[in-house]
């Protein structure tokens, strides 16, 4: 059976790594960006189920991106996962909702996150 | 003393005592010259010069004598006559002449036959020689063939050498010496403390590190080897050294040399076959010493170089001999100051079951996550054995302690990572720890106090 593929987005190339290592040991295939250039790029590339990323990245953060891939017609219903240690105002909130987006509050039991996008990946 | 007699005196003896015989016994034989010639002539023909002068006198006496018995007494007077004297001096004369004449070919022939043996002899030689040749060829011949596969079974050996592990080159080069040379024994040494340290013994094929046993490097044939800087043989030991001190020893041995000439080591060969103890095995031995000293030289480099890099530029850990370099900085330190110092070591349970393409995030990973609930002062490192990680706690013991380890152990399950090949069983570990007790007198005392604790 494929693997699911999951695209990882976060500046500190060590929490890329640790996302990525567990997303493997439990069996999705994995990318990892550490900025958001050439991020849309590939995600339109296809083959991607969800991408989990971090709100606060230097250029264009989490929000940002977001809104980037809801625009697109090729990246449009990907699920997405937003990990934040960012106390977030009820208007970022919001339009994440709106987005839907799904929030992940750092700090996150890894196990849990796994949890958490097996339950997206089966909507 | 048995003398023994010439055929010719036999004869002439036999014949003449005939002669004289018939004279006796027979009235009516009468005295004839020509019996006494063919006697002369018979003998001198045959048998030389000496046989002829002795057939003739024996002839002439034993003719004068029957001549004297047998002429008128009236005559007696006329016995001195030249008529009678003439016939046993011609006896003589021609006796010696035709010896003379028949040992010309007699000799001839003697040195005809001497050649002719001479000849033969050299034959003979000359087929030994063929027939050695002719075996050498052979011999070569099987050796071109068995060349071929000796260079296979050459190269098969050589990958040995080419080990950074000292353990391996060693045993790598009791095989070569064994296979190629027929050693049957030998004994490896590597000078240590001025001391050569036996390293590794080979007998009879079967290859055994060695045990702690030290030898000088003056005495006898090592001596001899160490000090010329070549090969030496008890053939060439003999012509210096006493046998007593020989008696016992090593047959050959050689120098192990660095590209300086410094001494690395030596090879003593014990037993080799003799019909092997030849120039062409103490050459080979003599390359292979060389190429045996390379590679140590080589090891021993590389094994420097491994031990002044202090991290794992894979896994982002540094390394054991840095964590041993490390803990002993520490431990002097919370010995001199009386200062608080723990060791954690996490270890995986049933390492070997794990997939091996997974070791390298497994381990970065768990670098990660310990990083994660470490201070910048905490080292992490690899550990003696492969399947653990070490961390050094400067000035953290007792419950801080217990909560940075509970709090490591609760991150690395909530990762549940599963590394055990296609099962889906969650990675197992557990965490060894020791603190400073002003009590301990060396860090070896305290990683004892980790193992004690280890359940």
């Amino acid at each position: 059976m494929a693997k699911e593929k999951i695209m990882v987005v976060d500046d500190e190339e060590d929490v890329t790594f640790l996302l990525s290592s567990l997303l493997e040991f439990h069996d999705f295939s994995v990318k990892i960006h550490n900025d958001s250039k050439g991020v849309m790029v590939d995600l339109e590339g296809g083959g991607y189920s969800l991408m989990v990323t971090d709100y606060m990245m230097p250029g264009l953060d989490g929000l940002h991106l977001c809104e980037h891939i809801r625009a697109s017609q090729k990246t449009n219903q990907m699920k997405i996962v937003m990990l934040t240690a960012k106390e977030l105002t009820p208007l970022e909130h919001k339009r994440l909702l709106e987005l839907n987006v799904t929030i992940v509050k750092k700090p996150y039991q890894p196990n849990e996150l796994v949890t958490r996008i097996r339950e997206l990946m089966q909507r | 003393m048995r003398v023994s007699l010439k055929p010719y005196f036999i004869e002439t003896s036999f014949a003449l005592a005939f002669i004289g015989g018939l004279f006796l016994a027979v009235p009516e034989f009468k005295l004839h010259s020509y019996y006494f010639w063919v006697i002369v002539l018979l003998i001198s023909v045959r048998y030389g010069l000496m046989a002829g002068v002795f057939s003739g006198v024996a002839s002439a006496i034993l003719f004068s004598i029957l001549l004297y018995f047998s002429i008128d007494k009236k005559a007696l007077e006329t016995f001195w006559d030249l008529k009678y004297l003439l016939e046993p001096f011609l006896f003589i004369f021609m006796g010696g002449l035709l010896g003379q004449l028949s040992q010309e070919k007699i000799n001839k022939v003697s040195d005809t036959e001497g050649n002719a043996k001479q000849m033969t002899q050299r034959v003979s030689t000359i087929e030994t020689e063929l027939a050695t040749s002719e075996e050498a060829r052979r011999e070569l011949e099987k050796r071109i063939v068995g060349q071929l596969t000796t260079i296979t079974t050459l190269y098969e050996s050589a990958k040995k050498l080419e080990s950074f592990k000292l353990s391996d080159i060693y045993s790598g080069t009791l095989d070569i010496l064994s296979e190629h040379l027929g050693v049957e024994k030998c004994s490896l040494y590597s000078l240590e403390n001025n001391l050569l340290t036996l390293k590794a013994r080979g007998e009879f094929g079967k290859i055994s590190e060695g045990e702690a046993q030290t030898i000088s490097k003056t005495e006898g044939l090592i001596g001899m080897a160490v000090e010329s800087h070549k090969v030496v043989s008890i053939r060439e030991a003999l012509g210096s050294l006493e046998f007593s001190k020989l008696k016992g020893g090593p047959l050959m041995a050689g120098p192990l040399l660095r590209k300086d000439g410094s001494l690395i080591g030596v090879i003593a060969i014990e037993q080799l076959p003799f019909v092997r103890f030849t120039p062409y095995t103490i050459k080979i031995f003599s390359i292979i010493l060389d190429w045996l000293s390379l590679s140590i030289e080589n090891a021993t480099y590389v094994q420097a170089v491994q031990s002044r890099n202090i991290q794992d530029e894979v896994i982002g850990i540094y390394t054991y001999s840095y964590f041993k370099q490390r803990l002993k900085e520490e431990f002097l330190r919370s010995k001199k100051y009386s200062l608080p110092l723990s060791l954690l070591v996490l270890r995986l349970k049933d390492f070997d079951q794990v997939d091996s393409q997974k070791l390298i995030p497994l381990f970065k990973s768990l670098h990660l996550i310990l990083k994660n609930n470490l201070r910048d002062i905490d080292l992490i490192s690899q550990y003696e054995s492969k399947n653990s990680l070490a961390v050094i706690l400067p000035t953290l013991q007792g419950s801080e302690l217990q909560k940075m380890k509970s709090k490591i152990i609760q991150d690395v399950e909530s990762y549940a990572f599963r590394p055990y090949g296609a099962s889906d069983r969650v990675l197992e570990t557990e965490i060894l720890e020791a603190s400073f007790k002003p009590s301990m007198q060396s860090e070896a005392d305290f990683i004892q106090g980790l193992d004690r604790a280890s359940p």
